[in-house]
């Protein structure tokens, strides 16, 4: 197990560096003209160019650069932005945690409600409400983040607004409001500015999550050792949730880790549309800016956690899937 | 062994299976896959039901225990009397409670009938738990016990061992320890060593001989080879497409045979007296669909004696051969004079060729 967990690990590393790697010479490789930003100015006279060349390090080779910025990354230090001269790891610090607040509840929401569903719909298979949440789930996998993020800000923001419907019936539509927490639980009023981006960026998920664990719990009730768990005299609440769920859980938890990294491209649609102010739609706004730093930067440790948390989901599958554990076949 | 088969099967049967049907309707039509199966199992006794795969017999055993997945199966009619008591009207309650604890069974290709995801130990010490008073650690202790009842060496280690650690012979004396575990009247083993090789089979046949004989539990023996229930049952039914055709005492059954399919499963058992590729004489043809059976007699499109009219047009009834030995068969030519010869004079012919 040890051994299997420190090669999982170097594996991640491994992607890891690859993907920034690729981000790097892909961002040095699009034309640009950083000096342009970096001065502020339309011409710029060839000495201030040089200055500015040498203060920043584009007079060194693409390797030097390379390695440089992996000298100051391992350091901990992300860089700083050509626009505003603000640190990458103040601007990290501001915004992670309010992207990691609405991912944790897009998640939850999704895992909650994709497996639930998809369990009960496989359970009651070809029921009124199977066919219903069939239908449900297939067109949210299909609708686009941005029609719906519209759809529920008119909906449950707007229009309520409009025609002075009860205050709590309202929904505010944009921002992050009184930005008021305990760790990741909202206080006071801050549910009602979290709630809608969070169903928002749980919806197209949840749509796939609750196919793939009605089409793999309906597998895995078909399965010979749930007939066993029958067999044994279990009672059917217990042979459903210890012996088939179980099982079924295995191929969702791939699909919930494939979802986590991205997670993140729904994540800067979400935020976008809701303004509320995170990774994503920061790393939006600076890439309009051309600001290579701040979005090589914050992309890479949004790669970092993707891979950890792909890392995270693999654990789990061997917690959960025992022929998984790297031990040795014994014979006899 | 031999104490058991003078047995009286006529005292008060355990179970009693009359005229079961149980169909599977899918899209294509519906599927009769046991039809119209009668057969009794006295207390402690061995009886082993034989036929090609197909035949239905794995679905008679789950019929008895309700394990039938529904849709698209159904049991239409019939009776499954278990001491006295029909399990057709029982509650899902009543069945749960004899689910393991009075009727147990064990499935066919043991990698796939144990939860790959909790270890073998756990998986019998939650049968135990659910049947039988105790501590977590006393039903554990009594899955290890089970385990090395079986044979399984160092069986404490071994339980805290997953199903895929185990090897095929091991995995099946496990299923057959779980099936054991509770002290169930009656064990239902299906196919228990079909994909082993034959030194394991011969070791897993004991298992269950003995330790259901420790036990006093009844077995019903499933194999879709003669030559398994030979030397362990009492009596034996065969089946074919989903009927039973021939019923008897195992000597009776293996010296007299009335059935021409019969006749063909003991053509079929290996014989250490010929050379390997003489041994096997396969019956010919496919087994029957069982969407659309063959009109008539089911077996006649195979058989090298359906000459009669009613071969063809009419389903034979199980007829009593010798009440004595319990024997009945299913074919319109055993009242034919001198028709149990015509089997002996096939062997000869073989015997001698
Ligand atoms: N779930 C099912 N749906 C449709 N037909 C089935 C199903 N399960 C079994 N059958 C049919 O029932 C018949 C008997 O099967 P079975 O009892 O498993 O045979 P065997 O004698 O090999 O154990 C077969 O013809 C099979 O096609
Ligand atoms: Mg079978």
């Amino acid at each position: 197990m040890a051994s299997y967990l420190i090669r999982r690990l170097g594996l991640a590393l491994l992607v890891v560096w690859g993907a920034v790697t690729i981000m790097f010479v892909m961002f040095f490789v699009i034309p640009g003209n950083t000096i342009d930003i970096l001065s502020g100015e339309k011409v710029v006279r060839p000495e201030i160019r040089r200055t500015i060349e040498k203060e920043w390090g584009l007079d060194k080779s693409v390797t030097g650069q390379y390695v440089h910025y992996w000298n100051r990354v391992l350091h901990g230090d992300l860089g700083k932005s050509y626009s505003n001269n603000r640190s990458v790891n103040e601007l990290f610090k501001q915004r992670a945690a309010n992207s990691a607040r609405l991912a944790f509840w897009g998640l939850t929401i999704e895992i909650v409600f994709g497996i639930g569903i998809g369990v009960i719909a496989a359970v009651r298979k070809y029921s009124l409400l199977d066919v219903v949440t069939g239908f449900v789930a297939v067109a949210l996998a299909g609708i686009p983040v941005f029609v719906l993020g519209l759809l529920l800000q008119y909906g449950l923001g707007v229009r309520p607004a409009q025609w002075n419907w009860p205050r709590w019936a309202r929904f505010p539509v944009q921002g992050m409001g009184p930005n008021r927490w305990f760790v990741v639980i909202p206080l006071g009023h801050q549910w009602k500015y979290l709630i809608l981006p969070a169903i928002v960026l749980a919806c197209v998920q949840t749509g796939f999550i609750t196919r793939i664990s009605r089409t793999s719990m309906l597998e895995v009730l078909n399965a010979d050792y749930v007939r066993t768990a029958r067999a044994k005299g279990l009672r059917s609440s217990t042979v459903i949730v210890k012996h088939a769920l179980r099982n079924a859980l295995l191929p969702t938890l791939t699909v919930i880790g494939l979802d986590v990294i991205g997670l993140f491209g729904v994540a800067v649609l979400t935020e976008t549309v809701f303004n509320w102010p995170g990774l994503g739609s920061t790393i939006r706004d600076y890439a309009f800016a051309q600001d290579v730093p701040v979005v090589l930067g914050l992309a890479s440790i949004v790669v970092l956690f993707g891979a950890m948390a792909s890392l995270l989901v693999d654990v789990g599958y061997s917690i959960l899937d025992p022929r998984v554990r790297l031990t040795t076949e014994k014979v006899d | 062994m031999t104490d058991r088969t003078d047995k009286p099967t006529s005292s008060e049967p355990l179970l009693s299976v009359r005229d079961l049907r149980t169909y599977f309707h899918t899209d294509a039509g519906v599927v009769k896959a046991v039809d119209g199966v009668s057969f009794d199992v006295g207390p402690g006794e061995v009886f082993g039901i034989v036929g090609e795969s197909g035949s239905g017999k794995s679905i008679t055993a789950m019929s008895i225990l309700g394990l039938i997945p529904r849709p698209p199966g159904k049991i239409e009619s019939g009776q499954i009397l278990w001491k006295g008591q029909d399990l057709l009207a029982c509650t899902e309650g009543q069945m749960r409670r004899i689910r393991g604890g009075e009727i147990s069974m064990t499935f066919q290709d043991p990698l796939s009938a144990l939860n790959p995801v909790y270890t073998v130990g756990y998986q019998i010490q939650e049968m135990v738990l659910v049947h039988q008073e105790g501590s977590r650690r006393s039903a554990w202790n009594r899955a290890v016990e089970m385990l090395g009842q079986v044979g399984i060496p160092r069986p404490a280690e071994r339980a805290l061992d997953y199903p895929h650690q185990f090897s095929g012979g091991m995995r099946q004396r496990a299923m057959i320890a779980m099936a054991l575990s509770c002290t169930p009247q009656l064990i239902i083993c299906d196919e228990p060593t079909t994909a082993l090789d034959v030194t394991i089979q011969a070791q897993v046949l004991e298992v269950i001989e003995k330790t259901a004989a420790d036990l006093g539990a009844a077995v019903i023996l499933i194999t879709h080879d003669l030559g398994v229930v030979a030397g362990m049952t009492d009596r034996v039914a065969v089946m074919y497409g989903g009927q039973i055709v021939e019923q008897g005492e195992v000597d009776e059954l293996f010296y007299r045979p009335r059935m021409p399919y019969t006749w063909g499963l003991l053509g079929s058992i290996p014989r250490l007296d010929r050379p390997a590729h003489e041994r096997l004489k396969p019956i010919v043809g496919a087994p029957p669909s069982m969407l659309r059976p063959p009109a008539g007699c089911r077996f006649h499109p195979r058989c090298a004696f359906a000459c009669l009219e009613a071969c063809t047009s009419v389903g034979p009834e199980l007829m009593a051969v010798n009440a004595d030995a319990g024997h009945l068969a299913r074919c319109h030519r055993i009242v034919e004079v001198g028709w149990e010869r015509v089997f002996l004079e096939q062997q000869e012919e073989r015997l001698q060729s």
